[in-house]
């Protein structure tokens, strides 16, 4: 990739900055313009826009055509886009060909184009012939430089190198041209050449090659991984003969050079990987292990499809084993195992998948994308170093572009016409088609081209990654057995070589045995299960040694086949064939290393073919033999087993406690294998014991023989055997001989748990129970036993004393409870009592103790029971059920308050109430502490103790529940209440309230104690004076609690309150309310005198007469009834309400005749009510009651008189004016007899009214007696005469007139005189007078003088 | 192992380090190739024949180049072009783009007919600035259109002496 950059900078240089100035077409800006848009089609890859631009420019005239600028630049063009045929033409035109020098340079640049689009074998050519003419040095130099790079990569190395060898040390491609002759020189297996002129550069990077970090890069990784290579392999004569370079000495400095070189590679470059590889590798040959491992573990962690890290991968876990970190190397062994499975079952698909078009766009994209993004690109970075597929894949963008040109043409033209243009838009289309066909073939070859290409690639990695795979799968066996645990096991280790073998190349015939040699091992360590995980596998572990034995039957090495093969036919299972092999050996190889075990295995041989005498006669051998071989305990074991099968116990027995002497007085005697056959001789000497007569032969044996360290184990041995054979009463019978032979042995206690643990398996519970008791009457703590034994050393048997007692405990308190037998219950108390005495510091004790009170309860012993209880409370304050335990005291001390005999009740109710306040007090958050405080309260309650009543309902308050809550405040209420405290009462009865959900009932004697505790709140205000804040309570009572039956009564009292205050609006208000609220009330009645009396207060008389009006009827006395009566038609009468008023005088006088007086004054009430509503008739009609009343009265009285004689005298008056009202008018006949008639009742009611004899109204009737006669004779004289009387006529008329008149005057004159005559009796008044006026007036001479008056009136006067 | 370490560290040594293949492309492909695209340039004078090019003769047209100075901090990634402030192209730079812009070259972003008159035009520069973080860069110009001209106008970016935009220069190219 440098060079091209390179290259394609220089080519930049040449076009920007290598030509004359355009002269004519294009300003000088609008060329640079153009030709630096040239420059990005080009740089894009796009080189059809760019040739099509430059055409265009020169089809409108922007480019003048023969310009050798543009003519340059367009063979540029074309020869980067492969046209390279358009290229030689333009730089063989004039315009570039005019000069050798020119011709040089064009071929030099056609050469190069070659060379970019990696047409070597052209780009030689045309590099040839540019060498033909001179160029500058420097491009001679580079026309080298390609040229040699072109005939490198045609492999044609020799004419490379002449061409590299050309180029001077001063020119700057020097160091190019050597690396490249360095390569060459490797490629042909001339490493020292090679590495010579590597060298060469390696002096000169620092001065060539400093502007290209990447290229000293790349040389620093191949040196020094040339050197690691020669310093690894040994290769002194690479040494030997490139002295000339310093690091080649004898002493090998190969990889301290290499180290520098690989170390002078930058860390973020390309090559920094591959260099750090490089020194990890000389870190592992040099044994520096640590650093090895640091440098892999980096690297192992980058990305995992670049080879290098595969490598490092792979490597790390070889390090860690050497480094003797097992542990860790298996981890990674075994994680690259199926990193690479993984990775080559992913290339496998890969491959499958170029077949189909899926990777095709990712082959597209692999020049421009991400190569980490790209699944296939990952494992194909190779494929771009190579030339071809460089070429490949630029054709195929050149190919793509072209088809989405095509696309974009269609569109375009599919709005065009031809008009005008002079080209078919037909012929165009047509065009078009054929040109997607010719790209169409093309781009399927080159897909076909690439995937082959890719194919090959992947393939080459896929062979490298199984590879990679196979070393790990071969070092992941070899760690077998390398580690306890975790390690490696037989399988995997079986399964690795198999994989290894089966797939690896091929391997030297060394590795090849040892592998055998591994998997036949193996074979025999997993028996059939090999066969199972390998069943395809073509090596076996026989068949391989047989084919050893033959290959070199005299080897001395055959005493190991032999014995391994023998091995192997018993792992098969062909013992004959294995005995075989064991004879050939002892026959053959007598001193051998394997005769002991050879000799063991024949005789076990004997014995699998249950051959036991010979067997055991073989075995004999063995223990006879004067060797000390490692056999002989298993010599001796196996003929124990020998002989026990013959039934001969005895000595069978004999063999055995050998064998376990033997074991036991060992030092390793307890190695796991020998404690499996230490367990079979136990089993062995069991089995013999039980063939005998069981646990009697066993006392038996031991009285006769010695080993008596071994009793006990054989005793327990023993029972256990038989509790495996399920036989329980033989082992409880070893057991059972055991204690009874040796009741003090440290064992005893400890057998007979072995007895317990039987039964309570068993479920033998009668026996369990009997062995229980046993165990606790012979071993428990009051016992001899400990005596001589330390308790501290037998924690397991006082565990189970303690356990058991509890066990016994329970078991007699379920029992008790079943049949209720006062004996059980005792028996539990006394278990319980027990075990609080001998286990009070155990965990369980408080449980114990609750359950001892509970049994004490149940067993009636209340007193006992309460006092547990209470212990329980005060000993165990962490205990879970304390609280329970103290509710249990509680309950218990209530109920023997109520049903305990009636002498100790008293004393229980004591006991009750403090045991109850000491509950409350130690369980305040217990729900039941207010249960029990309420309990109390409400016994204060009933005892009318209301203060301590209130003092715990308080309690219960603060720390109950809702209920609980509700019931306190209740009884708080109430004894507020009883002991006068209203207020109190009041606010607590409504606290309860605002709590909701108070029960029905309760809520109704709630409310009418509240309102009682209002009104009588009122009560007390009242009775210390002040009534105005007593109303404010009595009021309240109706609003806070508006259904009390006592609000009438409040309301009342408010109202009587509110009178005293005169505060009228306010009583009227309440009474109102009142009397609609209390509609059937007793005191509506009242009410209403009440109403009425504000009313009338307030002035308010017409609805005081209302109230008044209701009292004539509601009142029960009645006197107050026509009081009533009169006052409300007095208020009706006050209130002109005139009507009403004169109904109830009606009403009064009709219903209240007496007292007369009373009566009469109604009735002259009526005539004034009616005179004022102008009702004449009804007037007049009272006026004639007053009369007649006055009149038939049996005793009439001054007032009554006067009242009558002023009705007749304004009745008389009436008359009189009716009389006067009437004319005289012709004809006289007719008004005459109507003014008579008038006249006579006018005279009558004036006679009337004469008749009560009364001087102020006698004289009064008189003289307008008088009157009435006088003017009737003056009416009559003046009266119309008759029309047409002549004057005689007139004048007997007048005469008439007269005659009739004169009767009159006279009846009028005797009334005027009677009044005269009554000045001498005294009087004189008005009417006097105007009668002694009158009679002058008549009779002038004789009445016109003045009264003759006694002079001392006058001076009176 | 042994085994192991010469087989990976030789034959990774050799294939890492030097390139080897022949020149074995197919001469009949190219050949083929090559002839495609000759044909391919025939028909693009065609087609430019038929839909007038990108030249319409007698109109006045525009072209709007981008281009940057090959040290320009700022990584352009896209440009939102604005005739008249109507969005007439918006060119996105990739990797390849980017490189050829860095390298001299200028991108042709938009090509089209522009009447005589005063006109403005305005260009969003989106990109990651120099701290790694998405930025937006707007400028606007008045563009006056000659009778008759084919305008060639250049936008180039470069870095600002004193900011982390970069300086935005137009220029109509004479």
């Amino acid at each position: 990739m440098n060079g091209r950059r390179w290259l394609l900078c220089l080519v930049i240089a040449l076009v920007i900055a290598g030509f004359p100035l355009p002269s004519a077409a294009l300003s000088e800006q609008r060329a640079d313009l153009l030709n630096r848009e040239l420059l990005y089609y080009q740089s894009t890859g796009d080189g059809f826009s760019a040739i099509s631009r430059y055409r265009a420019g020169l089809a409108s005239g922007e480019i003048r055509a023969g310009q050798e600028k543009w003519a340059t630049l367009a063979a540029r063009l074309y020869a980067s886009w492969g046209l390279f045929n358009e290229a030689n033409e333009l730089y063989a035109s004039p315009a570039l060909f005019q000069t050798p020098e020119q011709r040089a340079l064009n071929r030099f640049l056609l050469g190069k184009a070659y060379f970019e689009r990696q047409h070597y074998a052209e780009a030689v050519a045309a590099f040839e012939k540019s060498g033909l003419h001179p160029l500058s040095k420097e491009l001679e130099y580079q026309r080298l430089l390609l040229m040699g790079v072109a005939l490198y990569q045609l492999d044609n190395f020799a004419a490379s190198s002449s061409a590299l060898w050309s180029i001077q040390p001063t020119s700057r491609q020097y160091p190019f041209a050597r690396i490249n002759i360095g390569m060459g020189s490797i490629r042909i297996g001339s490493w020292p050449g090679g590495i010579s002129g590597l060298s060469s550069i390696k002096k000169r990077i620092g001065i060539d090659v400093e502007a290209d970090p990447q290229f000293a890069d790349r040389l620093n990784t191949v040196f020094g991984y040339l050197l690691l290579y020669e310093e690894y392999a040994g290769s002194k004569i690479a040494y030997g003969k490139v002295s000339m370079h310093g690091f080649t000495t004898p002493k090998k400095k190969g990889y301290k050079d290499a180290q520098e070189m690989l170390q002078a590679v930058s860390s973020d470059g390309l090559y920094a990987n591959k260099a750090l590889l490089g020194q990890a590798w000389i870190a592992i040959d040099t044994n520096e292990l640590e650093q090895a491992r640091e440098i892999l573990e980096k690297l192992a962690n980058k990305e995992p499809h670049h080879l290098v890290v595969q490598e490092a991968k792979l490597a790390l876990p070889y390090v860690l084993e050497r480094a003797g970190d097992a542990s860790r190397a298996i981890n990674q062994y075994r994680s690259v195992v199926g990193f690479f499975d993984n990775e080559r079952n992913r290339l496998d698909a890969l491959l499958q998948q170029l077949n189909s078009s899926e990777l095709d766009t990712a082959l597209l994209t692999m020049r421009t994308g991400s190569v980490a993004r790209n699944p296939l690109t990952a494992y194909l970075p190779g494929m771009l170093l190579a030339p071809l597929w460089e070429r490949l894949l630029g054709d195929f963008e050149d190919i793509n572009h072209l088809r989405l040109r095509l696309d974009e043409w269609k569109k375009q033209l599919a709005g065009a016409s031809s008009t005008g243009s002079g080209v078919s838009r037909q012929s165009v289309m047509s065009d078009l088609s054929r040109q997607q066909v010719a790209l169409d073939d093309l781009y399927r070859r080159t897909v076909q081209l690439l995937r082959k290409q890719a194919g090959e690639q992947l393939t080459e990695r896929r062979s490298r990654i199984s590879h990679y795979l196979n070393q790990a799968r071969y070092g992941l066996a070899e760690l077998y057995g390398r580690q306890q645990h975790g390690g490696v096991d037989a399988r995997e280790a079986f399964l690795a070589y198999h994989a290894y073998l089966k797939e690896a190349p091929e391997v030297s015939a060394e590795v090849r045995k040892h592998i055998i040699g591994r998997i036949a091992d193996l074979e025999m360590e997993l028996g059939e299960e090999a066969a199972e995980i390998a069943p395809a596998a073509k090596v076996s572990g026989v068949t391989a040694y047989l084919a050893e034995l033959e290959k070199s039957p005299q080897e001395a090495s055959n005493e190991d086949a032999l014995y391994k093969l023998a091995r192997a036919y018993e792992q098969q299972g062909e013992t004959a064939k294995a005995l075989d092999a064991l004879q050939k050996l002892i026959r053959n190889y007598p001193n051998s290393t394997y005769i002991a075990e050879a000799r063991f295995r024949v005789a076990e041989g004997l014995f699998i073919e249950q051959n036991y005498q010979q067997a055991a006669t073989t075995y004999d051998g063995i223990l006879n033999s004067k060797q000390n071989n490692a056999y002989y305990y298993h010599a001796l074991y196996k003929r124990g087993w020998s002989l026990f099968k013959l039934g001969r116990y005895q000595p069978a027995l004999d063999d055995f406690f050998a064998v376990l002497e033997h074991y036991d007085s060992a030092t390793d005697a307890k190695e796991k294998a020998n404690q499996e056959l230490y367990a079979d001789v136990q089993r062995a000497i069991n089995m013999c014991f039980v063939n005998m007569k069981g646990p009697a032969s066993v006392s038996e044996f031991f009285a006769r023989n010695k080993h008596h360290q071994y009793i006990e184990t054989v005793y327990q041995s023993l029972a256990n055997y038989y509790l495996a054979q399920e036989r329980f009463s033989d082992a409880v019978q070893t057991w059972s001989i055991y204690v009874q032979n040796y009741p003090n042995s440290q064992d005893a206690p400890r057998h007979l748990l072995g007895i317990i643990d039987t039964w309570k398996q068993q479920r033998f519970d009668k026996n369990l129970v009997a062995a229980q008791e046993r165990l606790i009457n012979e071993y428990g703590l009051h016992t001899r036993f400990w005596a001589s034994h330390k308790l501290e050393q037998f924690d397991d048997v006082r565990a189970a004393l303690k356990q058991n007692t509890r066990l016994l405990a329970e078991h007699y308190h379920i029992q008790a409870r079943a049949t209720g037998k006062q004996n059980d219950y005792l028996q539990a108390a006394g278990w319980y009592r027990q075990y609080l005495k001998n286990y009070p510091d155990e965990r369980d004790v408080a449980q114990l103790n609750y359950l001892y009170a509970e049994i004490l309860e149940e067993a009636g012993q209340y007193r006992d029971a309460i006092a547990e209880y209470l212990a329980v409370v005060k000993k165990y304050p962490q205990f879970v059920r304390r609280a329970d335990a103290g509710y249990a005291a509680v309950l218990l001390t209530f109920q023997r308050t109520e049903s305990g005999p009636v002498q100790e009740r008293e004393q229980w109710r004591k006991q009750s109430y403090e045991t109850a306040l000491n509950f409350a007090r130690l369980f305040p958050g217990d729900g039941r502490a207010s249960d029990v405080l309420l309990h109390l309260i409400e016994e204060r309650y009933r005892r009318t103790d209301y203060l301590k009543a209130i003092a715990l309902a308080q309690q219960v308050v603060n720390q109950g529940n809702m209920q609980q809550k509700q019931k306190a405040l209740l009884i708080i209420g109430h004894s507020q209440f009883e002991t006068g405290k209203y207020p109190s009462a009041e606010q607590t009865y409504r606290t309860l309230l605002q709590t909701g959900r108070v029960a029905k009932n309760d809520r109704r004697e709630i409310n009418k104690r509240m309102a009682l505790s209002i009104y009588r709140q009122g009560e007390a205000v009242k009775k210390a004076g002040n009534i105005s804040v007593a109303v404010e309570h009595f009021l309240r009572v109706r609003k806070e609690v508006p259904a009390s039956s006592i609000v009438a009564t409040a309301e009342y009292d408010a109202a009587a309150g509110l009178i005293l205050m005169e505060n009228w609006p306010a009583v009227i208000d309440v009474m109102e309310r009142f009397r609609e609220e209390q509609p059937g009330h007793k005191l509506q009645h009242e009410v209403t005198r009440k109403l009425a009396l504000a009313y009338l207060s307030s002035d308010q008389p017409a609805r005081a007469a209302q109230e008044f009006e209701r009292l004539a009827v509601v009142e029960s006395d009645a006197e107050k009834r026509s009081a009533a009566l009169w006052k409300a038609a007095g208020l009706y009468d006050n209130s002109r309400n005139l009507e009403q008023a004169a109904k109830l005088f009606s009403q009064y006088v009709k219903e209240y005749p007496a007292p007369f007086d009373v009566a009469m004054e109604a009735r002259q009430k009526l005539v004034a009510l009616y005179r004022k509503m102008g009702d004449d008739k009804q007037r007049d009609y009272w006026r004639k009651q007053i009369i007649d009343v006055d009149k038939k009265a049996p005793v009439s009285n001054e007032r009554s008189r006067y009242l009558a004689m002023t009705a007749a005298l304004e009745m008389a008056e009436a008359k009189y004016r009716d009389y006067r009202a009437v004319q005289l008018f012709i004809p006289l006949k007719k008004s005459l007899r109507n003014k008579k008639k008038l006249l006579k009742q006018a005279i009558d009611a004036y006679a009337l009214v004469a008749g009560y004899s009364d001087a102020a109204t006698i004289t009064r009737a008189g003289y307008q007696i008088g009157e009435i006669y006088y003017d009737f004779s003056k009416v009559l004289m003046k009266s119309e005469r008759p029309r047409g009387l002549n004057e005689e006529e007139l004048e007997q008329y007048d005469i008439l007139l007269e005659e009739q008149a004169f009767p009159f005057e006279e009846k009028a004159l005797e009334f005027y005189r009677s009044n005269r005559i009554r000045i001498t009796d005294g009087l004189y008044d008005e009417w006097i007078r105007k009668s002694l006026d009158r009679l002058a007036e008549i009779f002038p001479a004789r009445y016109s003088r003045p009264e003759k008056q006694d002079a001392y009136i006058e001076s009176l006067q | 192992m042994k085994i192991g370490l010469f087989t990976l560290v030789f034959c990774y040594c050799i294939a890492g380090g030097i390139v080897s293949a022949a020149d074995r492309t197919p001469q009949e492909l190219d050949a083929a190739l090559q002839q495609v695209k000759r044909d391919m340039l025939g028909l693009d004078e065609k087609i430019r024949l038929l839909t007038g090019g990108g030249n319409q003769a007698g109109l006045e047209t525009v072209s709007v180049y981008v281009s940057v100075d090959e040290e320009l901090s700022f990584r352009l990634e896209k440009i939102r072009l604005k005739l008249d402030g109507k969005t007439v192209s918006e060119p996105a730079f990739h990797r390849t783009q980017w490189q050829a812009l860095k390298q001299g070259g200028a991108a042709n972003i938009h090509s089209g007919i522009l009447m005589q008159g005063k006109h403005r035009l305005e260009a969003v520069f989106i990109g990651t600035g120099k701290d790694g973080k998405r930025a937006e860069y707007r400028e606007q110009w008045s563009l006056t259109q000659s009778p008759g001209r084919h305008s060639m106008v250049e936008l180039r970016l470069g870095n600002a002496t004193f900011s982390q935009a970069p300086s935005i220069n137009m220029q109509v190219v004479d």
